[in-house]
């Protein structure tokens, strides 16, 4: 493994950690406040107040709710983990896009744009380092995701370029002002260990990935 | 006493929000930035409790936004950071030394807004 790769993936591994604790993180306040207000509640019912029953199933839903997304998080947090556990194996494609468009979704909703995994992209496998490739994808959408708009939308999806499979990451909402640039040397270096190639050679700032 | 809170999770600001008016501090909430300054621009606040992450505007940019307005009002930041290390390293520097890390703790909360509000001026940008 070259320097540039092994630092593109401890940035990536404490980028991707740092925002699955701060996701929890939230969760746990939302999950603390209805917990506090619960108390409150009991409080002030103890004092004669009555108990309003309305609020009270609206704070058990939002604990539900915030229980449930935790898991989801935790449950994607397992996932990531488990991507270094094998130098190479089969993957599936769809379901790395999945995981990449979840990871990122945090960076992409402080932004205000949107990710979309394209649902008729047809599934593909493929063996290579899944730690390796959800590096790689994760810097080509980071990169896209900070030249599109507030509002935008981005797009991610299987397809052939020259016979190749390819990961497409394709702006489909307003762009922003910057325009599309090259792609960080980290991707280049992580693309060269795999036997792929990352670039924005579309011409409209789709980036692609030839996969083989 | 009067504040504004400010966090684009709404189960969130609307229970704190909630919980503090039950305390007696009256308490307004807001979970987008231009939402805040729209309120702000029709009622006066003492002190704004923000979120440091927030869609399109952030916390420090808000406080600064708010503080060009309104230079008398004080500010406590909410944050979702890990640790106080790791908070402290990102953003201490941009002005945000008053703050709590999530989940935070009722009483801790009323504690800096009492002290934000009877200290001189420190906690403007403290």
């Amino acid at each position: 493994m070259s320097d540039d790769t092994g630092r593109a993936s401890l940035e990536f591994f404490s980028a991707v950690t740092a925002t699955i604790s701060h996701d929890i993180k939230n969760r746990l306040a939302v999950i603390n406040e209805q917990a506090g207000l619960l108390e409150d509640y009991l409080y002030l019912c103890e004092n004669g107040r009555e108990m309003d029953v309305e609020r009270l199933k609206r704070v058990a839903k939002t604990v539900k709710q915030n229980v449930s997304r935790a898991d989801g998080i935790v449950k994607t947090m397992n996932l990531f983990a488990h991507s270094a556990d094998n130098p190479a194996k089969q993957i599936d494609l769809y379901e790395t896009l999945n995981l990449v468009a979840l990871l990122s979704k945090r960076a992409a909703d402080l932004r205000e744009v949107s990710l979309v995994v394209d649902t008729q992209s047809e599934s593909a496998q493929i063996t290579t380092s899944l730690f390796h490739l959800l590096n790689l994808i994760w810097i080509c959408l980071d990169t896209t995701i900070k030249k599109t708009a507030p509002g935008g939308s981005i797009a991610l999806s299987l397809g052939k370029r020259e016979e190749k499979l390819a990961i497409l990451i394709k702006v489909t909402g307003p762009v922003g002002d910057e325009p599309p640039g090259s792609l960080p040397a980290a991707a280049d270096a992580i693309a060269d260990e795999l036997g792929m190639s990352a670039d924005t050679s579309a011409g409209d700032g789709t980036i692609v990935i030839n996969c083989r | 006493m009067k504040i504004l809170l400010v966090d684009d999770e709404v189960d969130f600001v609307e229970t704190l929000a909630e919980r503090l008016s039950m305390r007696g501090i009256e308490t307004d909430w807001a979970v987008k930035a231009e939402e805040a300054i729209n309120k702000a621009a029709k009622s006066d606040y003492d002190l704004a409790i923000l979120d440091i992450k927030m869609p399109k505007i952030g916390g420090i940019d808000l406080k600064n936004r708010l503080q060009e307005h309104y230079p008398d009002m004080k500010f406590i930041f909410l944050t979702g950071h890990g640790s106080e290390e790791s908070f402290r390293a990102g953003t201490h520097e941009a002005g945000a030394g008053n703050y709590l890390l999530k989940p935070i703790q009722i009483e801790e909360l009323i504690d800096k807004i009492r002290a934000a509000l009877t200290s001189e001026g420190g906690s403007k940008d403290e």
